[in-house]
């Protein structure tokens, strides 16, 4: 029995060889030192953030010749002296369509008490308007986190950098600063093809 | 002798019904000439083509495009940046359904207006589940609906794409930069890709595309947004006539909340790596072994 195990172990032990060459090659195939690094010196295009031109104003009743709102700044009524009592409503004249939905804060929350035209910080630091996204983020840590690696808010333009800009959407952009929810949206562009969507929609129409 | 023999009846009998059976079987050539011309019979493969063939490709393609639909195109053949292999991630958190990609993939690919087709399909599904077959696409009321999410599905770039194992004409290949693509000229409308396919991410063209002479995107590719012929498969190609200049898919411009996330896989410092370190991504159908250049994830 001995002399016929031998030629059966040593195409056994060849075959074992095999696979294991076989399940480690490709891994160490696989595994490239660094990834090509060739855009590092490029020089790169801006991020600009989009932001409404209308920061920091306010539509009041008023129409100019063209039939818009007339927009004031916050000081031209507010000095430091008009307290925070939280009696802003969409109904008060110079306050056209403003309701405060936005969690627990208060006007003074953001705005600085003794200069409407600049925004504060929670520690009292004024904040111009166009730095508002500093403001959000003293709460909305993960969305701004997020928002700076890219997976939160809308954009438009270049992936790479190095060939082109990009344009993004600023907080406010998307949320209204006082009532920050977004609601429902009607969806566009429903498929037309019907044999698509009777198959995809068997199961509902099944129950 | 005058007469015919019967041996010589016999031998123009055979000959005359030879010939009859050959005119037949060459009868589907006849055919072609009505929508193909002989330069389009005799195209060769795409990755046999040689640049100066390709530009005569492209002209020609461009020509019969402005005789067909009135509109005057730029096609390119754009080709894979080096150090770049494309990824996509979609935060489903933050998707709404409002089917905003779906419609920019239909204008930016040229799709077919009659049908509304596009490479992106907007699955509605019941919160908690992730069974895609009882994923409803024709929702028509306000969203996001409460107990909901949206799946917005397209092709995944797979590593491993069963659609390509199965084309038995080597149609459809994957490109350097992880996008797999189709030559629509060398496609024989077999839709054995179709089939083979976990996501259904590939449409067939089942008539010619409408597409009015106003609303033609006039930026296109050989290997993505050209018009296609009837009769041959088509997919997404993560735009690669905007993505390999480095610009972002339509559909991520689209987005109006930022769930999408696109860039190059190679790249440390790219968004696309930051959301594979930092969230919690999966893939669709994992189990199948297609590993998917596409990822989903949710926020904590």
């Amino acid at each position: 029995m001995k002399t016929s195990t031998a030629p059966i172990v040593i195409p056994l032990a060849l075959a074992a060889v095999a696979l294991l060459v076989a399940v480690l090659w490709p891994r160490a195939a696989d595994s490239p030192a660094a990834p090509p690094r060739t855009e590092s010196t490029k020089e790169r295009f801006e991020t600009e953030i989009h932001l409404p031109a209308d920061l920091g104003t306010m539509a009041t009743d008023r129409l100019d010749s063209q039939g818009r709102r007339i927009r004031v700044r916050c000081s031209t009524c507010h000095g430091g002296d008009v307290p925070d009592g939280g009696a802003v409503d969409g109904a008060t004249p110079v306050h056209q369509g403003l309701t405060l939905a936005h969690g627990g804060v208060s006007c003074l929350s953001c705005h600085d008490q003794n200069n409407r035209d600049v925004l504060r910080l929670a520690d009292g630091t004024p904040l111009a308007f166009a730095q508002v996204m500093d403001l959000c983020r003293q709460c909305h840590g993960p969305q701004s986190r997020d928002y700076h690696n890219g997976s939160h808010g809308g954009m438009t333009g270049h992936w790479d950098l190095t060939q082109g800009p990009r344009l993004r959407n600023g907080c406010v952009h998307c949320h209204d600063a006082h009532a920050p929810a977004i609601g429902q949206v009607q969806p566009v562009a429903m498929p037309r093809d019907r044999g698509l969507v009777q198959s995809m929609t068997h199961n509902k129409e099944a129950h | 002798m005058g007469g015919v023999s019967r041996r010589g009846a016999l031998k123009g009998l055979g000959a005359t019904l030879g010939l009859a059976a050959f005119a037949k079987a060459l009868a589907p050539l006849q055919e072609f000439a009505a929508d193909m011309s002989v330069d389009e019979f005799l195209q060769k493969h795409y990755r046999e083509l040689t640049p100066e063939a390709m530009k005569d490709v492209l002209g020609r393609l461009e020509r019969e495009t402005h005789a067909q639909y009135g509109a005057k195109v730029h096609i390119q053949d754009v080709r894979p940046q080096p150090g770049v292999k494309f990824g996509y991630a979609l935060n489903l958190s933050v998707c709404i359904g409002c089917r905003k990609c779906q419609e920019a993939c239909h204008v930016e690919n040229n799709h077919d207006r009659d049908t509304n087709n596009s490479y992106i399909r907007v699955l509605e599904m019941d919160q908690g589940t992730l069974d895609l077959a009882k994923g409803v696409v024709d929702y028509d009321h306000a969203v996001p609906a409460p107990g909901k999410f949206y799946l917005p599905i397209q092709c995944q770039q797979c590593d491993n794409p069963p659609c390509v194992k199965v084309c038995p004409v080597e149609a459809t290949w994957k490109e350097e930069d992880g996008l797999v693509v189709v030559d629509y000229n060398w496609c024989i409308g077999c839709r054995y890709c179709e089939a083979a396919c976990p996501y259904h991410a590939r449409r067939f063209n089942w008539k010619t595309p409408t597409v009015p002479a106003a609303e033609v995107n006039p930026h296109q590719s050989y290997l993505s947004n050209r018009i296609r012929p009837k009769g041959v498969m088509e997919k997404c190609t993560f735009c690669l006539h905007r993505t390999r200049k480095g610009r972002l898919p339509a559909c991520l411009e689209a987005c109006p909340t930022g769930a999408r996330v696109f860039g190059n896989l190679l790249d440390p410092d790219s968004e696309i790596r930051w959301v594979l370190a930092n969230k919690r991504v999966f893939v669709l159908k994992e189990e199948l072994g297609t590993r998917p250049s596409f990822f989903y994830f949710f926020d904590e």
